[in-house]
């Protein structure tokens, strides 16, 4: 996570072990278990079964959508790993994510309900934005070290992965007043 | 497994038993105040999908009853579907009284539509907005109506407008948005309402408005609305809703009720709360080490 150049610049696939459908659905799987467990705990101070399921089930849009873009934007071709293996590699890069989610819960399952309607909202804002950044330079070096892209076209991918998966998931999250807000925030 | 996700996964099934454990029930014995049954209400609840929000419609009804509502509007942006499905739910969990209805979202206004069965067209001026709203039986409710709304509540608007939400959680975080929300219930002679806006903090029910009804279903609900029968208790003092009813209530001494779910958690909950995030931050932190990645 800290070092993602020297991470991906050998990826030994054959040294990953576990099946295909292991390795394809095991980060995925932790991803939507901190996001479920994450509302679990913003909403409950701890965590409860029924919500834990509930939630990690209703989040697992994100890292369908994760997949779904990687799938969709991943090169093809002889030497090109598998897509089980690429998304393995891929969810590395939810480090940044991931640590921010925990720092989330942790805060916002703390503070009392009182507080909650006090505390900023801005710096969940910006340590997002430098979350949001971090990954991207993550995945930079996994489309250039697994999938052996080149400088532009590891940007190129990188762009159109985000663009799909960021777009479907915010329609995902608040499709229905999209327009209205933007128009509100907008002016127009 | 390696040893630290051995430990993540330990504490984690450790938090999650704990924590169902330390689950309440939140069963309680109907309120009657003057001849009336008295209804804890939220006509003001996201959920997902859609609305920038987490929790699905069955949890949103889940977490009602465990914060002691006895109905609930789960309110679609400018879509009614999504409370239907939660009356669905609703028959099927037995949780709350699921009242359709949505929040009609424009740049202009925002609008709690109770009880309509279709979505109303956004982009008409408010008034129109609660023409349609009455057309289809429901009543309509000014949504956290600050300063910046205020424009869009015309004189026709504002004669044909039923309720505001005279508490809301922007009147805990903002001083100028309480006066001004105070200020727009004060207008005129309207239904006071207490809405949480509920998307992901805090809890459905954070604010809330006692429904004094005559039967305890949607046709109760709005009959009651319509009728002004409504108590909101600010928990910093101001009480809001209809003069009789709220010094019925003071002699009875049974509202406003406290919330069942929003006291202290107990040692059990403290205890779910810290193995969580234990087993969350070491299953982060080494989630690469088994096979030599970080």
């Amino acid at each position: 996570m800290l070092r993602p150049r020297s991470t991906y610049s050998h990826p030994d696939l054959a040294s990953v072990p576990g099946s295909r459908p292991w390795l394809l659905l095991r980060r995925p799987l932790l991803l939507a278990l901190v996001l479920g467990s994450t509302v679990s705990l913003i909403t409950e101070e701890k965590l409860s079964l029924p919500l834990v399921l509930s939630a990690s089930f209703t989040w697992s849009f994100v890292p369908l959508l994760q997949i779904a873009s990687l799938a969709a934007v991943r090169p093809r071709g002889r030497g090109v790993a598998s897509l089980a293996h690429t998304v393995d590699w891929f969810f590395l890069g939810q480090g940044p994510w991931l640590c921010w989610l925990v720092a989330f819960a942790a805060f916002w399952s703390s503070v009392s309900s009182l507080g909650h309607f006090v505390a900023p909202l801005w710096p969940w804002t910006a340590t997002a934005a430098a979350a949001a950044v971090w990954s991207a330079y993550i995945d930079f070096w996994f489309f250039r070290g697994v999938l052996r892209c080149d400088a532009n076209s590891a940007l190129r991918h990188l762009l159109l992965q985000r663009a799909l998966a960021w777009s479907l998931g915010i329609l995902c999250f608040g499709a229905s007043s999209l327009i209205p807000d933007l128009l509100r925030r907008f002016a127009l | 497994m390696n040893r630290p996700a051995c430990i993540a996964a330990v504490l984690l099934l450790g938090s999650i038993g704990a924590g169902t454990l330390s689950q309440t029930s939140a069963r309680r014995a109907p309120i009657l105040i003057g001849g009336y049954r008295v209804l804890s209400a939220d006509f003001h609840v996201h959920t997902f999908p859609f609305n920038w929000t987490t929790l699905a419609p069955w949890d949103v009804l889940l977490e009602s009853q465990r914060h002691g509502l006895d109905a609930v509007l789960v309110a679609g942006h400018n879509f009614v579907w999504i409370s239907q499905f939660a009356g669905w739910c609703s028959r099927l969990l037995g949780g709350p009284i699921a009242v359709p209805g949505e929040e009609i979202v424009s740049p202009r206004y925002h609008l709690i539509a109770v009880g309509v069965t279709r979505a109303v067209n956004w982009r008409r001026p408010a008034a129109a907005a609660i023409a349609d709203v009455h057309r289809q039986g429901g009543f309509a409710i000014a949504a956290h109506p600050e300063a910046s709304f205020w424009p869009a509540f015309d004189e026709n608007a504002m004669a044909a407008l039923d309720a505001a939400e005279v508490l809301h959680p922007d009147v805990y975080s903002s001083r100028k948005h309480a006066s001004e929300i105070r200020q727009f219930f004060n207008r005129k002679p309207m239904t006071a309402i207490g809405s949480s806006d509920f998307h992901a903090l805090g809890y459905p029910g954070e604010c809330r408005t006692y429904v004094f009804v005559r039967q305890a279903d949607t046709a109760g609900i709005l009959e009651a609305l319509r009728a002004g029968r409504t108590v909101v208790y600010n928990r910093n003092g101001p009480v809001y809703g209809d003069p009789a009813l709220i010094q019925l209530a003071a002699r009875e001494g049974r509202l406003p009720e406290p919330d069942p779910a929003a006291s202290h958690p107990g040692p059990l909950a403290q205890c779910s709360k810290i193995a969580a995030l234990a087993a969350l931050l070491i299953a982060v932190l080494f989630r690469g080490s088994a096979d030599g990645r970080s």
